[in-house]
């Protein structure tokens, strides 16, 4: 993607004579000293003469781009890009093509995202001028996470315009998670997003895009995640009619992978929101203990010692103590040993429940 | 129950055996010189040397391996990194931020000379926001001057502290730097790391920074980098390590609290309020639960050499690392290791990095291996660099 096309490097050219290259003053004993090539260290050269000139210039952009794909994780030149690419009034669509090609060489680079992040705030910012992010300090500008605007507000224009940004956003983030399914920079993006631009069409969507992943890897904890999310901060919250679904939904997936730790935390964590008791599974885990594959899964029995232990503590059922026993000696020596001493921790709590007898 | 630092291995450890020594030559070759692929990580470079360093502190031959010249030497190099206000520049100035940072501003390196020693470059109005200095390198710079010997008596306290509360988001989240506008979990532990070496909190807004970590708790009760972001083993341990260091009530769990003698209902709801754990044994549960041979950082995710420092750190610091299965944690570290090179890489037959060889010592001390100093999880330090913190540097020492 850079504009040379020759191998000429660009401090050889004609238009880069009138700058004195500035150079790194390491001292006579550095610490861990790096092997820099050449190449590298007469960029890093001409980008400080840059920085201290403040220099903002069509130049000073192309070099922003070759030391950032020579060295992602530089920790001010995405800033003066962004700097340059606001005084220059350059094309941010462009700017977009760039980051797409860049996250493709670089998907865990948190910097590249986050340019993502300011140059799409940018964008929503000139289509919808009345958004509430607007920070008057050299700050980057996305920095909020409250929606840019209210969807329902805007003229019908407006809305097709928030529908279009919104899905190529999520779209593009959709393919790059193709590569990586539980990047978590892209994921962290996507939330980023759909809280940004608010309450819209977009969020069902985003419950059915969950729905597919989990379909292809049932065992995608980002997707679990970011179903929580969803239908925790969608319109409405979590509403009753959510709970059951999402209930039933993950009890059809621990139904199919009873040893998938995902569905499971998910289910307990849905009821624990929506101020279900975690008793209210004891039928669902109990029936699985006659499915045979379901008998090994450890998250079986580690939920039935949870639900056991809050009978008796509840009830002081002793009975309630001998069958969390019976789960916690299951789990130690049978299907969980690996955590038997966390089990037979476990099992000692269990002897201070007081009870009747 | 029983905390890790009496714990020794008890049984003959059987496979792989630990390479001490080839861990050691690895050590010594980074800090000599590191190959061009690390050009990428050259903003950063404080943090590989803190790696290096502490790997050789950690091995015990910290002293025998970098000579007393090299010690001082690169004290003077870190100093040199050090972003302080210029006697000229108005001390309220926007754009500047202290502390250290990275090596490639350009600012002349200020070799000391007539016995006036290296103070830092100067950091005035005029500097540009291109040579600021960043939380991360901070933090790093301060625990490698301790390892090397310093007492500290150079670092400009006062312009840090009022860096921090700049860096500090209104949600009570960092940020590490202006210039670079990624606030999480990294950089709240970079932050308490800062105020502990330092011995003082006044940067911080800790109601804010509690807020903070007890939302970025997720429903599975591991801590994400954000709230709402999936829970992650890196950190959790910052989170954790967190509360440790801020210390009192923040490591207490909001639902298991008890009411002092004496206190009123009020005052007991105001302390519960600066709790920072809404459920203790929730997370503890989840950090064992990530224990499949070593740990892996998230659910369903594979095993990597680094979790068992920041999982096996946060499950010390917790107070229960006793839980873990040692012998197949060991057994999986024991098969990261690089046979030809030494260090650790981040599964079996990977090359090894700088980062995941530290961590892997790191997570070996935490179960008492032969031959490998006792480390102290809050600060990810040995616990005899601990102690000199404590009582030989400048903010510490009565």
């Amino acid at each position: 993607m850079a504009e040379q096309q020759d191998d000429v490097p660009f401090y050889q050219k004609p238009e880069w004579a009138d700058v004195v290259p500035i150079p790194q003053d390491d001292g006579p004993n550095p610490l861990v000293p790096i092997a820099y090539t050449r190449e590298y260290s007469t960029t890093m050269d001409y980008f400080r003469a840059m920085c201290r000139a403040q220099e903002k210039s069509e130049r000073a952009l192309d070099l922003t781009k070759i030391v950032i794909e020579l060295s992602p994780s530089h920790y001010t030149v995405w800033y003066y890009r962004q700097q340059l690419l606001k005084e220059l009034n350059k094309d941010l669509k462009s700017e977009l093509e760039w980051i797409e090609w860049m996250v493709n060489e670089h998907p865990k680079s948190y910097q590249i995202w986050h340019h993502r992040q300011v140059i799409v705030g940018r964008i929503a910012q000139s289509l919808f001028p009345s958004t509430t992010t607007t920070s008057s300090s050299t700050l980057s500008t996305a920095q909020s996470t409250e929606a840019a605007f209210a969807f329902d507000d805007l003229p019908e224009a407006l809305k097709t315009t928030a529908q279009e940004l919104v899905k190529s956003e999520l779209e593009f983030i959709a393919e790059s998670l193709k590569d990586d399914t539980k990047n978590y920079h892209a994921w962290s993006y996507r939330q980023w997003v759909l809280a940004h631009f608010g309450q819209g069409p977009w969020w069902t969507r985003e419950l059915a895009y969950t729905e597919e992943l989990l379909e292809e890897d049932v065992r995608n904890n980002s997707a679990w995640n970011q179903r929580y999310f969803v239908v925790t901060n969608g319109p409405g919250g979590l509403t009753e009619e959510d709970v059951q679904r999402e209930v039933q939904f993950a009890k059809s997936k621990i139904e199919k992978t009873p040893s998938n730790e995902s569905p499971w935390v998910y289910l307990t964590g849905v009821l624990r929101k929506g101020n279900h008791p975690v008793t209210e599974i004891k039928e669902f885990c109990e029936g699985l203990l006659s499915v045979t594959r379901a008998n090994f899964s450890p998250f079986v029995h580690a939920t039935l010692l949870d639900i056991y232990e809050i009978e008796a503590k509840e009830q002081r059922s002793a009975a309630s103590v001998e069958k969390a026993k019976e789960e916690a000696i299951m789990l130690a020596e049978k299907v969980d040993s690996i955590r038997s001493k966390y089990w037979n921790w476990r099992k000692s709590q269990l002897q201070k429940i007081d009870v009747v007898a | 129950m029983a905390t890790t630092q009496e714990t020794q291995a008890t049984t003959q450890p059987s496979g792989p055996a630990f390479q001490r020594e080839k861990h050691i030559q690895y050590f010594k070759r980074t800090l000599q010189m590191l190959p061009e692929p690390y050009t990428s990580q050259d903003t950063f470079r404080i943090t590989l040397g803190l790696f290096a360093i502490g790997g050789l502190e950690l091995l015990g031959v910290l002293e025998e391996t970098i000579s007393e010249a090299n010690r001082k030497a690169w004290i003077e190099w870190i100093y040199s990194q050090q972003r302080i206000p210029s006697k000229d520049s108005p001390s309220e100035d926007d754009d500047a931020l202290y502390g250290f940072g990275g090596p490639f501003s350009g600012l002349a390196f200020q070799e000391p000379t007539d016995g006036r020693q290296n103070l830092g470059c100067e950091c005035s109005s005029h500097t540009t926001p291109y040579d600021t200095a960043h939380l991360t390198m901070t933090y790093t710079a301060l625990l490698s001057l301790i390892m090397l010997g310093d007492d500290l008596s150079r670092v400009a306290k006062e312009p840090i502290l009022k860096s921090l509360r700049k860096l500090q988001q209104p949600n009570g989240c960092f940020i590490p730097c202006i210039t670079d506008y990624e606030p999480d979990m990294r950089f709240v532990y970079c932050a308490a790391a800062v105020s502990y070496i330092l011995n003082d909190w006044s940067g911080v807004d800790k109601p804010a920074l509690l807020n903070f970590i007890r939302e970025s708790q997720t429903y599975e009760h591991g801590f994400a980098q954000s709230p709402r972001h999936e829970a992650h083993g890196g950190t959790t341990y910052c989170a954790i390590a967190s509360l440790g260091l801020m210390g009192g009530d923040a490591f207490l769990d909001q639902r298991t609290m008890v009411r002092q003698e004496g206190e009123t209902d009020s005052e007991f709801e105001e302390r519960r309020s600066r709790a920072g754990f809404v459920d203790l044994e929730g997370t503890r549960r989840w950090c064992l639960q990530r224990q499949t041979t070593g740990f892996q950082g998230r659910t369903n995710k594979p095993t990597d050499t680094c979790y068992s420092f920041w999982i096996g750190g946060a499950i010390a610091a917790m107070g229960s690392f006793d839980l873990v299965n040692f012998e197949c944690n060991r057994g999986f570290l024991m098969e990261t290791q690089h046979k030809a090179f030494g260090g650790f890489g981040k599964w079996v037959d990977t090359y090894p990095d700088v980062l995941h060889s530290y961590m892997g010592i790191a997570s070996l001390a935490l179960m008492g291996e032969p031959g490998i100093r006792p480390l102290e999880p809050l600060l990810n330090i040995s616990k005899r660099m601990q102690e000199r913190l404590y009582n030989e540097t400048v903010f510490w020492k009565k």
